[in-house]
């Protein structure tokens, strides 16, 4: 199932591409920027999951989340999100909602797949081990079309153990955001890092 | 999968991923309805009533139609559904089943429990992100009116955040140059995630497009802005993160930012009274411009007062009042014209930059703008000047207009080729001139139209002050430089707006050595008339007694007979006489008694204010003793 690739460290060519929102209901962007390798993509993740929420400090979680940055990996055509302006997704994303982070990093180290993860704004690492949120982060070969993208994200769900139960489903189009960040009064937000 | 660095480390290939075994459900497809049914939405959920809710039912009775009526547009089920998805799922924040209950429950239905679950419905499905319909419907419905349903509908802590946010970006952009700065263009994006301008109405645009309006922030509010440079001031003032100026690699045009980005509203105004440019939606909408002044220390000058109190001699009170006056706290207040008098470098002209300077203006506009169609240029700052008397000099001002313009605290603005509009606030006009007879009128009428017009002028004349002037003036020069310390200048007129207590009067700062200059410019201007008076009481010929009388302690002008004397002397004729003499006429006549018969009688005399026609010609001296002597003789 392994391919040689052509030299070049962590090269994931010229098609990575994040798209950032502000907040889950605004539909333009904010920024769309090119990137060169993974290890940039996984930089800007960092630093955006890093973030506190920009709502005012004891405001609801759900007000919190509306002031939270959201990521896509996908190139619109026009400056609205909206799954039939989506040109292409050029990263792997999996939205987990209810896992284990152990046994997904294990599956993600054994599968010798370059990739990230991090917990979502909203996991909790003192509840349960097996209710986990998490984003996984993985550079492809080549961009996806919008149209083969829910199909290609189960496969990889499945590719890591991932079931249908475990939250991939609410993610899954090319049009969907992911949020980084986190909340007022919450520990910083744990990342992984796999071959990057 | 493709292999990288090394064998364990693999990019995944999407082609070569298994298919999946798992029985995975399917993914919704988009725009084709929901795939799972909705169930029934409760109409029982309990109504909230917030100040939103109040708001919106304020925008929505314009358009509404009564139970029974037809709703024009697409109809009351469609518009019902629209509110309710648009409302639940509204970017700048989300209105609960509650309130939209509340507001659709008020809105005027013959059958409301079905409206309300309609809209209910909508709400979940929008939630749910099955259905998009909402706005595009709303917009289509109400046109340039939807703007006011987008304010209506944010909440009191999104407009609080909204403004916060806003005047966070104006004091980002205040940072001083020198004052480390660590967000730079490329990372900024990247820094703290703010509250979303999402939803505020960062710009606005005039409906003729005589205006575009950059919000920047509390203290300032919207800002005019000129189309040209909004890619710029977006930028500068950090709004490129919430307002994308570029597509990929190519820039998006003006044009759309604007039809992106903006609203329109109806009218536009501007107030000097006002700090901040505020957005009313209501009705059509409007904009009133307000003018944030910059941030002047004010501070008393010891200097400065000293060159005032030169330029003003007695008139110091009135003067500090009148330029008091011009601080944007009194600016609402009608006060004086001002009239400086004095040869060259006593600083007229620097009084008035002066002025400006404390509106944060270069220079003042010229008060020839008054009488000028295009006048745009007033908007500037409320200081107009007449630079050495060229528009109260000239004729082509008449004392009406002059009485008008003072007391107006309202004007028309035309640019060329824009639509009018208003200026609210008083203006302050001050003119510079080298005597008191540069001061000429065209239409100066009698008593009243003298009265009214010192009321309406201070006039200041500091030709016996000139040294005095001067000598201060050196104190304020730049060291090396030639030119005066303008910040000097603005700083103590700023402390006099702050401390100095305004006179409760009409005009402030009105009186001074006003009726001199009004009438010294006129008696220039028919100076064979008045010769001929000074004639009479130096060394009086016939025919001067013949125009001339004093009677009963009165002086008397027979004007044919003044005529007989004039037209020796260049092109004279009746009217131009009684013209000349109408300032000083008191409406009294005396016919004095025949010594003769028939073609011997005596002519009729006007009786004159000999008080004013003195103070007029300033008779000093001899001349002032030989009027006193007539008179006295006359049976005083």
């Amino acid at each position: 199932m392994t391919i040689e690739a052509p030299a070049g460290a962590h090269a994931i060519g010229p098609f990575a591409h994040m798209t950032l929102y502000q907040g889950a209901f605004a539909p333009v962007p904010v920024r769309a920027d090119d990137f060169d390798s993974f290890e940039e993509v996984v930089d800007a993740l960092e630093d955006l999951i890093k973030l506190e929420s920009g709502a005012p400090p004891g405001s609801e979680p759900e007000e919190q989340k509306k002031y939270l940055y959201a990521f896509a990996p996908h190139r619109l055509s026009k400056p609205y999100r909206k799954l039939e302006n989506v040109a292409e997704v050029t990263l792997m994303v999996l939205d987990v909602d209810r896992c284990n982070v152990d046994t997904l990093a294990d599956a993600l180290t054994a599968s010798d797949l370059v990739a990230f993860m991090y917990a979502s704004p909203s996991d909790d690492p003192d509840g349960d081990p097996d209710a986990r949120r998490v984003r996984v982060v993985a550079p492809i070969s080549r961009p996806l079309t919008p149209a083969e993208t829910p199909d290609s994200r189960r496969r990889f769900a499945e590719l890591l153990g991932i079931g249908p139960d475990q939250g991939v489903e609410g993610a899954i189009d090319a049009a969907k955001i992911f949020f980084c960040g986190r909340l007022h009064d919450t520990p910083p937000r744990q990342v992984w890092r796999f071959h990057v | 999968m493709s292999r990288m660095k090394g064998p364990s480390m693999i990019v995944l290939d999407p082609d070569l991923l298994p298919p999946c075994k798992l029985q995975w459900g399917k993914a919704r497809a988009p725009r084709k309805g929901p795939t799972r049914p909705i169930p029934p939405v409760e109409s029982t959920s309990e109504p909230v009533v917030t100040p939103r809710v109040e708001s919106m039912l304020e925008v929505l009775d314009k358009h509404w139609a009564p139970a029974g009526e037809a709703l024009p547009g697409p109809g009351r089920h469609a518009i019902v559904r629209a509110l309710g998805g648009w409302l639940a799922r509204d970017a700048r924040d989300p209105w609960s089943n509650g309130e939209i209950s509340a507001l659709v429950s008020c809105l005027p239905s013959d059958k409301p429990a079905e409206r309300v679950h309609q809209a209910l419905l909508a709400a979940k499905r929008a939630r749910a992100g099955d259905i998009t319909i909402g706005w595009s419907q709303l917009s289509e419905w109400l046109g340039d009116a939807a703007t006011e349903l987008e304010l209506a509908a944010r909440s009191d802590w999104w407009v609080r955040n909204d403004s916060r946010r806003a005047s966070t970006a104006t004091k980002r952009r205040r940072k001083p140059e020198n004052e480390e700065d660590d967000s730079d263009p490329e990372a900024r994006a990247f820094t703290a995630p703010a509250v979303s301008q999402q939803g505020l109405l960062l710009i606005l645009r005039s409906r003729d497009g005589y205006v575009t309006l950059l919000w920047e922030g509390d203290e300032r509010g919207h800002r005019p802005i000129a189309d040209s440079i909004v890619r710029n001031r977006i930028r500068e003032l950090g709004y490129d993160s919430y307002i994308p100026l570029s597509d990929g690699s190519r820039q998006i045009p003006v044009s759309r930012i604007l039809e992106e980005h903006g609203a329109t509203y109806e009218s536009t105004r501007y107030a000097f009274t006002e700090s901040c440019t505020r957005y009313d939606p209501s009705g059509e909408g409007s904009v009133t411009i307000g003018y944030a002044l910059p941030a002047i220390e004010a501070k008393r000058d010891p200097e400065v007062e000293a060159w005032l109190t030169a330029l003003a001699g007695p008139h110091i009170d009135r003067l500090n009042a009148w330029i008091a006056s011009c601080a944007q706290r009194h600016i609402g207040k009608i006060a004086a014209c001002v009239v400086l008098v004095g040869p060259a470098d006593i600083g007229k002209s620097m009084f008035a930059h002066g002025l400006c300077a404390m509106w944060g203006a270069v220079g003042p506009s010229p008060l020839a703008l008054i009488i000028e169609r295009f006048n745009g240029d007033m908007l500037r700052c409320p200081i107009l000047y007449d630079e050495e008397a060229q528009l109260l000099g000239s004729k082509e001002l008449s004392t009406k207009r002059l009485r008008d313009i003072v007391q107006s605290r309202a004007r028309t603005i035309e640019k060329k080729g824009k639509e009018k509009s208003v200026l609210l606030g008083a203006q302050r006009f001050a003119v510079g001139c080298n005597a008191l007879s540069d001061i000429r009128l065209s239409d100066l009428g009698g008593d009243s139209v003298i009265s009214a017009l010192t009321d309406r002028l201070l006039v200041i004349d500091a030709t016996s002050r000139k040294e005095e002037c001067k000598a201060a003036l050196e104190r304020l020069r730049v060291p090396g430089a030639y030119e005066v310390d303008l910040r000097r200048i603005a700083a103590h007129m700023a402390w006099l707006g702050e401390n100095f207590e305004v006179p409760v009067e009409r005009f402030i700062g009105g009186g001074g050595e006003s009726e001199v200059a009004i009438l010294a410019g006129h008696v220039a201007e028919y100076v064979d008339a008045f010769e001929s008076f000074r004639e009479w009481l130096d060394q009086p010929s016939p025919r001067d007694e013949k125009s001339w009388l004093a009677h009963e302690g009165h002086v008397y002008v027979a004007p044919a007979a003044l005529l007989e004397r004039l037209v020796e002397r260049g092109r004279w004729d009746l009217p131009r006489v009684n013209k000349a003499l109408e300032p000083f006429l008191t409406g009294d006549t005396h016919r004095p008694r025949s010594k003769g018969t028939g073609s011997q009688k005596r002519p009729r005399y006007s009786r004159l204010d000999h008080e004013r026609l003195a103070t007029a010609l300033r008779l000093v001296d001899d001349e002032l003793n030989a009027l006193v002597l007539r008179l006295h003789e006359s049976g005083a």
